[in-house]
């Protein structure tokens, strides 16, 4: 393992490419990580450089989190696919660690309002690609 | 009573059928084709061909403010979002599912959904109230396990028979609700006495239930 930086410990719920792509920069930037996800092939993604937890897990039971290190935890990244896992998961981590920084990625935009929590913020794939594509219509380069 | 169905198939014709008998208003989403059609024809009711799990279903369906929620979908994560859309947009005031997971049933009301209904929690929970103590007592829970109502008969043996319940220093955990002794039902008083044969209804909290049944068990004489 690289050498780790001011004790933190990012874990990501869901080895989807954008999964891969958070495990990757933070064990690059020597980040303690781990990365949980139901489908072991899914890991794959993960580049062969990362130096990190692989977690076999369905991280909608409570006991796969605990078992992904989610205790340790300074961050966590709710990225799956499903938005209503992703949901489902993120509000269960701010209940159950009510500190926690907790990112999660959501496509229906309308649902944005069910994660309205001091500690969650959200990446929405829509608005990130209309944001581009105004930057791009006025002219700016992506 | 103003109630939203989600979901399901035979489960969510049975709750239909049910709560139609008593003239509620029923609103009904299924995004199933071929099951949207069979509940409205065999219920004679709209059902909107919509996903629950679409908060634009909830506005076409106009169910703001409604009492009830009952969400019937095959996965929990999905129930929990349809109850949290219903619970945090359209503020419908009580949220019941079903869970797949009995773990989850903790969980969920952690979150604030008010009924998760696991069927093998509640198999569960019944195999525990009648393997943990003699057949002879019976258990009931309502309000998802906060209650228990304690049926138990009396047996000469035990010390209480003959005794009037002003006289049992009867534990202040339990409440002993009636009395059945066929044919007739007693709303018991302190001064009614028990006596072999009776069934007592007893109400408690779950934490308290084997308290309540060690005390009417008891063969002593207490002292």
């Amino acid at each position: 393992m690289k050498k780790k930086v001011n004790n933190k410990m990012t874990l990501v719920i869901g080895s989807s490419r954008l999964g891969a792509a958070i495990a990757n920069v933070n064990s690059d930037e020597g980040v303690y990580t781990s990365i949980i996800d139901k489908n072991e092939a899914a890991f794959k993604k993960v580049d062969s450089s990362y130096s990190g937890f692989f977690i076999v897990g369905n991280a909608e039971e409570y006991s796969s989190l605990l078992k992904a290190h989610i205790e340790e935890a300074t961050e966590v990244d709710v990225v799956t696919g499903d938005d209503d896992t992703n949901i489902f998961v993120a509000l269960l981590v701010v209940k159950r660690f009510p500190e926690m920084k907790v990112i999660v990625r959501l496509h229906d935009e309308k649902k944005r309002i069910l994660l309205d929590h001091p500690h969650i913020s959200i990446i929405s794939p829509s608005s990130l690609s209309l944001e581009t594509y105004m930057t791009i219509r006025q002219g700016g380069k992506n | 009573m103003k109630i939203l169905i989600c979901g399901g198939d035979s489960e969510a014709d049975y709750v239909i059928k049910s709560f139609k008998k008593d003239k509620d208003k029923i609103v009904v989403f299924n995004d199933d084709a071929k099951v949207a059609k069979r509940l409205s024809e065999t219920n004679d009711i709209d059902v909107l061909l919509s996903d629950p799990m679409k908060i634009y279903s909830f506005e076409s369906g106009d169910v703001f403010g409604f009492d009830l929620v009952i969400s019937l979908m095959s996965r929990d994560v999905d129930n929990f979002v349809v109850c949290q859309i219903a619970k945090t947009l359209f503020h419908i005031k009580k949220a019941i599912c079903t869970v797949n997971n009995p773990n989850n049933v903790a969980i969920f009301e952690e979150l604030g959904i008010d009924s998760p209904i696991s069927a093998s929690f509640l198999l569960t929970e019944r195999i525990k109230g009648e393997s943990d103590i003699e057949s002879l007592i019976k258990t009931l829970s309502l309000e998802n396990q906060k209650i228990v109502i304690t049926e138990i008969k009396i047996k000469s043996r035990f010390f209480c028979s003959g005794k009037a319940i002003k006289d049992l220093n009867f534990p202040r955990v339990g409440n002993i609700c009636c009395i059945f002794r066929d044919p007739k039902v007693i709303i018991p008083r302190g001064d009614t006495t028990l006596m072999e044969g009776d069934t007592l209804v007893i109400a408690s909290g779950p934490k308290d239930q084997n308290e309540v049944i060690a005390f009417v068990k008891r063969v002593d004489d207490g002292n």
